[in-house]
């Protein structure tokens, strides 16, 4: 009875932090008629069990490697319809069995997909471009309904604001988000801030950034991620992305895995 | 370590400020690399050192992987040469210049050009060409307007 309380306590509330990136890369395609498909690896690592700001078990770990198939389509430059679709290969947790003892659940299979309808308002500077943009999103349930799944099955709806420019140095990207969902999963609100620095090695264009995510949930969840990420477009068709978050602060309202790190590898393909 | 929870939990806030302050500080012009006294020298040194091309200033051009549109749109022009710089198209993002490779002999259309740079979300302003040493400049239609 414990096993199974204990179990679907953590299962119920198991979930990914949302990514408030867009295909692709946050930047492309800016001109009429633009499509591009982009595919990311993820894997993803989290050191403990947590309740609250305690490890309530050390050493229970939970271990995630996704891919995320992802695309876009620009009619105009002022409104895009993105795409991202997550796919479980092989999602692993140990959870305590109640005999002080663990037991290791398994997931894998699709997850649940995010369509967006991101709104543009573009400005060109001298010295500087960006945009405004306002993000009407929709959470589709495609996952499945097992005992532990990394995504929730539920519908939700969502709205996502940013702010972001370029300069030939500098990049600057700020975000807001806030999800409802239809049942039993807790509503979410993201922030997000990106700092880049650019630079245009061998006539190709990379970037460094720094980023940081922090998550609000409506159960007292709270997340801040940080860490390095880097860019590189080495022609106009082909870009690629590499990035390392680790969980600086860690909260969890319900019994949930922390403490880890995540990287992603993207690669992203323009037209 | 409570001091480091603390500020840690206050970092939303702080991410709110920081954007907030930097979207009020961006509502004028950037602090371009170039300005426009070595947009033009660039601009004169451009024009002597190459033939066959058109030289554009394009404001906002300052990111080359957002800026590929540029290239997709311009390069589909009967009169572009692609075989020359990359697909025909050379963007400098420091001095906000575009440079449009030509086919011999063949003139470029100035409306084609402006319209493709405006579908591809950017914002031509003036094309430069040299009478002598002396550099002209001739402003496009839709600033024109806009003025």
């Amino acid at each position: 009875m414990l096993i199974r309380r204990v179990t679907l306590l953590g299962a119920a509330f198991s979930s990914l932090i949302a990514s408030a990136d867009e295909p692709i890369m946050n930047m492309m395609p800016r001109w009429d008629n633009g499509w591009g498909v982009q595919m990311i690896n993820e894997y993803r690592h989290e050191n403990d069990l947590l309740l609250g700001d305690r490890i309530a078990y050390s050493g229970f770990s939970e271990d995630v490697h996704l891919l995320h198939f992802q695309g876009v389509y620009t009619w105009d430059r002022s409104i895009r319809l993105t795409y991202k679709i997550p796919y479980v290969l092989d999602a692993r947790r140990e959870m305590p069995d109640g005999l002080g003892g663990k037991h290791i659940d398994h997931d894998n299979g699709l997850g649940d997909a995010t369509l967006a309808l991101p709104l543009k308002k573009y400005f060109n500077l001298d010295g500087r471009s960006g945009s405004w943009t306002i993000k009407p999103l929709l959470r589709v349930p495609l996952a499945g309904d097992d005992n532990y799944e990394i995504y929730d099955g539920e519908w939700g709806g969502g709205l996502g604001l940013s702010y972001e420019f370029e300069m030939p140095r500098f990049a600057f990207l700020s975000s807001v988000s806030h999800w409802a969902f239809d049942n039993k999963k807790p509503s979410e609100t993201g922030f997000s801030l990106d700092l880049g620095y650019k630079f245009y090695p061998l006539e190709t264009n990379s970037q460094i950034l720094w980023e940081t995510d922090f998550l609000y949930k409506e159960n007292g969840t709270e997340t801040l991620l940080s860490g390095p990420a880097f860019y590189w477009n080495f022609n106009d068709v082909t870009h690629m992305r590499l990035e390392w978050k680790h969980d600086f602060h860690n909260r969890q309202g319900t019994l949930d895995h922390g403490n880890g790190d995540r990287f992603l590898l993207s690669l992203g393909m323009v037209f | 370590m409570n001091l480091i929870k603390k500020s840690v939990k206050n970092w939303a806030a702080i991410m709110v400020v920081v954007a907030l302050g930097v979207t009020s500080a961006s509502a004028a012009d950037g602090d371009p690399d170039a300005k426009q006294e070595v947009r033009n020298v660039a601009a004169v040194k451009l024009l002597k050192e190459h033939k066959d091309m058109s030289l554009v200033y394009v404001k906002g051009l300052v990111c080359p992987s957002c800026a590929i549109g540029i290239r997709v749109k311009l390069s589909k022009l009967p009169f572009v040469d692609s075989t020359r710089y990359k697909r025909g198209i050379d963007m400098d993002a420091k001095t906000q210049l575009l440079t449009i490779a030509l086919l011999p002999m063949v003139k470029a259309n100035a409306e084609e050009v402006e319209k493709a740079i405006t579908d591809a979300g950017y914002e031509p302003v003036e094309r430069y060409w040299l009478e002598g040493d002396k550099l002209k400049t001739t402003t496009f239609a839709s600033v024109k307007k806009s003025k």
